[in-house]
């Protein structure tokens, strides 16, 4: 026989072999499940994890701190940086802040947190401790805080309350021209995007706004990422937790279970992603 | 935090489509390498779950049924390297295939299938991968590579001498290429 027709014949029997070598219907039903439990069981990281992280973070921070630190490993580390974004109180970043100034035993007045830089202004209530004590004492424990949560990149403001001034009319005005329509439940959707992704020096977003046009919230997370490979994998970081936020039951309940469309722009005000829902 | 049964609920459909597309293709892969079904199956679940692990790692640079297969290619040969078993792996390749029937979980092959499966087990696990990956599982040469860790010209030796290694044994257990005609 020639050579050429058992090579034909030999790759014939290759096809069928794969298509053949099948698992039984139940077999693969049990090893799905199994692969299914396997991966939940390490999300969240179980404790046997925190050891190899705690090593590859202490290596990193080797990496970083010698001569040998390049940009690359700095990319890496920005790579690493967790989204979460969420709904629960539990985790709202002002809330986690004025727990801490309580309980360190000062009064506020207000607890705000402002994009681009991504600042938290702490407005506490005067009282017989100076406000230089005061800052001692909280600016570690916020530093602490907001580290924890991964947000590398902001600035803090402690002042004490004050008589308020003659309010400025142009300025009352901007602020209360709210558009007509809108969804009073979206800023609230915004402020936790913004919480989740703001003040972490990997996703470098500038800045999230919103409009809602004719029953569909249009939004707009602007970054400084540069259109390559790198940035394309934070992208779809981003992307997985704003579904998995937007997938969430008190989210569908906050924006009414509305259209909307969300665009990631890159640094040079082009379309990296779009996230719709138009049903 | 996100509420973690929601959360998972995403990532359990992530897994489950990985599952359903590449599942079994990667472990028969995995189990003609070592020829152990439930070692196999932990395998297999290693590799998901680096690749759950690893997924915002994934660059498209390549598919990312080649990437999944990287992981497996990987994953198999590190346990090894762990166990110290390639001394165990290569006697079980050239001893002990012969007479091993396949798994219950398996759906039984027919003589001709058979036949390939017992010479696919005889010959090195070079050319038994490189063949795998070539012609079972329809990856390209530089996938192939990329897969393995190889260069493309060792690839493409690899798979002339298994192929002739393979028909060797083929021809040894008796095979006839006339009887593959029926599949025309």
């Amino acid at each position: 026989m020639k050579k050429s027709n058992d090579t034909n014949k030999l790759a014939q029997l290759f096809e069928h072999f794969d298509k053949s070598m099948q698992l039984k219907p139940q077999a693969q039903k049990q090893q799905k499940n199994r692969i299914i439990t396997a991966v939940q069981n390490v999300n969240p990281m179980k404790p046997k994890n925190k050891l190899k992280i705690s090593l590859v973070l202490i290596a990193l921070f080797l990496i970083v701190s010698s001569p040998l630190y390049s940009t690359t490993a700095a990319s890496l580390i920005e790579k690493i940086v967790p989204i979460k974004i969420s709904n629960d109180k539990k985790s709202r970043l002002d809330v986690n802040i004025i727990k801490r100034i309580e309980q360190s035993g000062y009064d506020y007045d207000s607890v705000s947190i402002t994009p681009n830089p991504f600042t938290v202004d702490i407005v506490l209530i005067p009282s017989n401790t100076s406000i230089n004590e005061k800052k001692e004492v909280l600016m570690p424990e916020i530093r602490e805080f907001l580290e924890k949560e991964k947000i590398n990149n902001y600035k803090i403001n402690i002042s004490e309350y004050q008589k308020p001034k003659e309010i400025d009319d142009t300025l009352e005005k901007r602020e209360i021209n709210v558009k007509p329509n809108q969804n009073v439940q979206w800023p609230k959707v915004i402020s936790n995007i913004h919480q989740a992704l703001g003040g972490k020096t990997a996703y470098k977003v500038k800045g999230i706004s919103y409009k809602t046009k004719e029953y569909v919230t249009y939004v707009e997370i602007k970054t400084d990422l540069e259109n390559n490979q790198d940035s394309l994998l934070k992208v779809n970081a981003m992307e997985r937790a704003l579904k998995a936020y937007f997938l969430e039951d008190s989210t569908k309940k906050m924006i009414k279970n509305g259209k909307y469309e969300i665009r990631i722009y890159d640094n040079k005000k082009e379309v990296m992603k779009i996230i719709e829902k138009f049903e | 935090m996100v509420k973690k049964g929601l959360y998972l609920m995403n990532d359990e459909k992530l897994i489950s489509s990985w599952y359903e597309e590449f599942g079994t293709s990667i472990f028969t892969y995995i189990y003609m390498n070592i020829k152990d079904y439930h070692l196999a199956e932990d395998i297999l679940q290693e590799v998901f779950i680096k690749a759950y692990r690893n997924y915002e790692n994934f660059k498209n640079e390549s598919s990312f049924k080649t990437w999944i297969f990287a992981i497996a290619q990987n994953t198999t040969i590190d346990y090894f390297r762990k166990k110290n078993i390639m001394m165990y792996f290569k006697e079980l390749t050239f001893k002990m295939l012969d007479t091993q029937p396949l798994p219950e979980e398996i759906i039984q092959l027919n003589e001709d299938e058979m036949q390939l499966y017992y010479a696919l087990q005889k010959i090195k696990l070079d050319y038994r991968q490189v063949i795998m990956l070539r012609k079972l599982k329809g990856f390209s040469t530089k996938e192939t590579a990329e897969i393995l860790g190889w260069t493309e010209s060792k690839v493409k030796t690899n798979l002339k001498r298994g192929l002739d290694a393979l028909k060797n044994k083929l021809l040894i257990g008796g095979f006839e290429y006339e009887e593959i005609q029926r599949y025309k």
